[in-house]
């Protein structure tokens, strides 16, 4: 199941996987452990997480996002390098714009 | 009402010939009435006179091809034999007529069509413009270095799809790198700087063209996926890596600091969003292009705010000619991140400082005024493509700059005039003004100007009372030969004296004197001028190699001159 990003403000001691898990009553299994939870603005407490779209649920039913401070789900769009520069593929008039 | 540019291709007539002569040698000369024929509804450019067209009077075209480029081709240069061209305008709808009227007309050869015409502009696939060496030249690295401005000290994040740090080596780049604090999504199949050639190798080799000497990190984001169409290659990742990557920077940036250590990093992220279409719709919560909530734009700020220089490439979806992948779209293509206020977004132009044809023009979507500068690209360097194309390489071209300043001016927490945002202003402040003057979406700023930069940061040190600090050494011809911006305040300025006629040979110059130093006051000088260029050679616009061969020479211990070091030559004074 694919998961979705959000980011969570906490300022108490630093967030681990396992005290998100326990605060925020969402499985292990439900979290991206990979990504793990990642402090993306430290004067902020702002973290970002990677969770499924279940739990994602879950919160919403707790109205977790205001009472908590999660907000998202944000965008995870693909990105690729910028070169070299590809040609248009036949059929594509990208290069008549 | 449309209008046709055309060329008539007219016959012999005296006064087209004398008029054609006249033009030649005169370019005042415009086209005289006598010279033209009278032609209902066309109107001549009386601007332009007639030229002599040779008639040619032989082709040798052995294969019988009328267009053999091998054959031979003989002229004729007479004016009776020559054909005359004049130029002028017809409307549209009477363009068939004035056709038909020309075959009528004796004296009238033919009509041609006289198209305006462009300079040539780089798209995907042109050819590559200029090498390497030329973007050396441009940036005046040769200059950079010897001011100290070469990286050192500086870390320069490649994030990208890793390098391969032996292919930069045979290729000449020996930077450091710093295999313990690189990082990868996937060390064991992706270990930092032992990829696959790829792009993340062309942008490592480009940072080192301005930055030599600098410490990269690997940082392995991008990675080969599954293709949609076979034989086609897929490198791409997703941002949450680029989340996670720039978490890893953050901690380096935060890092406890050993004595001596710089907090300088630079950031290249040669990569972004093609389209629109790969990401929420614009106004959801969540869309990451236009939201600077977004966690990576929020972590980018974050990064920037701990002190790195953080450069992103604009993108490749320019008007004229966009990557393949931007579908169409050429507008407001600068997204997210590579518009980020937090960054320096480069865009491209080729080494004659034209803008690529591909190249993203602003405004940006989380900043207006994006693209900030243009940085050379589409030149042959790295070897890994036929040319070091897209905005993907001028933005590591920028990011070398920019290390090579930090070389000089390192981040310092305490120095506002040390920040990400200060060298950001310094580099726009100095840019090349390129299209429209000022600011414009296509070029940013202008291009990065390295060599004004050098002369900002590293300006020629001349040493106000350095004659009364060192008068021993001042008396050194040979060491003012070779350092003239050391001693050039100590050279007495004489008047010139009239010569005798008639004026006698000049006799050679005499053998410059070697550093012949002796009592304890000039000892004293001595070594207080050694120690002053060896602590900062930079300072005294010396290399530390020279510095450290100065010092040898002046020899404070002997007070005699040690032998030169084969580097360099007795006479070596540059400036004679």
């Amino acid at each position: 199941m694919s998961k979705l990003l959000y980011t969570i403000m906490w300022d108490r001691e630093p967030l681990t996987v396992d005290a998100f898990s326990e605060e925020f009553d969402v499985a292990l299994h439900e979290i991206d452990r990979d990504f793990g939870v990642v402090e993306i603005d430290p004067q902020a407490h702002l973290y970002a997480v990677m969770i499924e779209e279940a739990a994602v649920n879950r919160l919403s039913g707790k109205q977790a996002t205001e009472d908590k401070g999660v907000s998202g789900p944000y965008d995870n769009p693909v990105i690729e390098p910028f070169g070299p520069p590809r040609l248009p593929k036949k059929g594509d008039d990208s290069s008549l714009v | 009402m449309a209008q046709r540019n055309v060329i008539l291709e007219l016959s012999f007539s005296e006064a087209r010939a004398a008029n054609a002569l006249s033009a030649a040698a005169d370019a005042g000369v415009g086209a005289e009435a006598a010279a033209l024929p009278g032609l209902e509804t066309f109107v001549y450019d009386t601007s332009y006179p007639p030229v002599m067209l040779p008639k040619v009077i032989r082709i040798d075209t052995p294969s019988g091809e009328l267009f053999d480029t091998q054959s031979a081709v003989s002229v004729t240069l007479e004016p009776e034999e020559s054909t005359y061209l004049v130029r002028g305008t017809v409307e549209e709808e009477d363009l068939n007529n004035l056709t038909a009227a020309v075959k009528r007309r004796e004296g009238i050869i033919n009509v041609y069509a006289d198209p305006e015409i462009q300079p040539m502009i780089v798209c995907p696939g042109s050819a590559a413009v200029g090498t390497d060496a030329d973007v050396e030249r441009l940036l005046c690295t040769a200059a950079m270095r010897r001011s100290g401005m070469n990286g050192a000290g500086v870390l320069v994040a490649v994030v990208d799809t890793g390098f391969n740090i032996a292919y930069l080596n045979g290729k000449g780049k020996h930077p450091t790198f710093d295999a313990a604090r690189s990082w990868s999504y996937n060390p064991t199949a992706a270990p930092p700087g032992a990829v696959a050639v790829n792009h993340g190798t062309m942008c490592a080799y480009d940072v080192c063209i301005a930055a030599p000497d600098c410490t990269l990190l690997d940082v392995v984001l991008l990675r080969p996926m599954p293709a949609p169409r076979p034989g086609e290659s897929v490198i791409s990742g997703l941002l949450s890596d680029a989340i996670r990557a720039f978490r890893h920077l953050l901690d380096i940036m935060n890092a406890p600091r050993r004595p001596g250590d710089t907090r300088s990093m630079v950031v290249n992220n040669s990569w972004g969003v093609f389209s629109d279409s790969w990401d929420f719709p614009v106004g959801h919560s969540g869309n990451y292009s236009d939201n600077p909530a977004h966690p990576f734009n929020i972590i980018v700020a974050s990064l920037e705010r701990a002190g790195a220089d953080i450069l992103f490439a604009a993108g490749n979806c320019g008007a004229d000619c966009p990557d393949g992948r931007c579908g169409g779209v050429t507008a407001r293509t600068i997204r997210g991140a590579n518009s980020s206020a937090s960054v320096l977004s480069v865009a491209g132009v080729d080494t004659t400082s034209t803008r690529v044809g591909y190249s993203s023009i602003g405004p940006g979507r989380l900043t207006d005024r994006k693209p900030d500068i243009s940085s050379y690209t589409h030149f042959r360097g790295s070897g890994v493509y036929a040319a070091d194309g897209g905005t993907s390489a001028a933005c590591p071209v920028a990011a070398g700059v920019v290390a090579a300043i930090r070389s000089r001016r390192p981040f310092n927490p305490s120095d506002s005039s040390t920040s990400p945002a200060a060298i950001r202003s310094l580099i726009t402040s100095t840019a090349t003004d390129l299209g429209p003057t000022g600011y414009d979406y296509a070029h940013g700023y202008g291009v990065i100007n390295a060599c004004e930069l050098q002369r900002r940061i590293a300006p020629p040190i001349v040493i106000d009372n350095f004659c009364d600090r060192f008068p021993d050494i001042c008396r050194n011809v040979w060491l003012c030969r070779r350092f003239p911006h050391l001693c050039e305040r100590l050279i007495p300025v004489r008047p010139p004296i009239r010569p005798p006629f008639p004026i006698p040979p000049i006799p050679p110059l005499p053998e410059p004197p070697v550093p012949r130093l002796s009592g304890s006051a000039a000892m004293a000088d001595a070594a207080a001028f050694a120690d002053f260029i060896m602590t900062d050679p930079a300072s005294a616009g010396l290399t530390p190699e020279e510095a450290a061969y100065i010092a040898g020479m002046l020899d404070t211990q002997s007070g005699q001159p040690s032998t030169p070091t084969p580097h360099y030559k007795k006479h070596d004074c540059g400036c004679e």
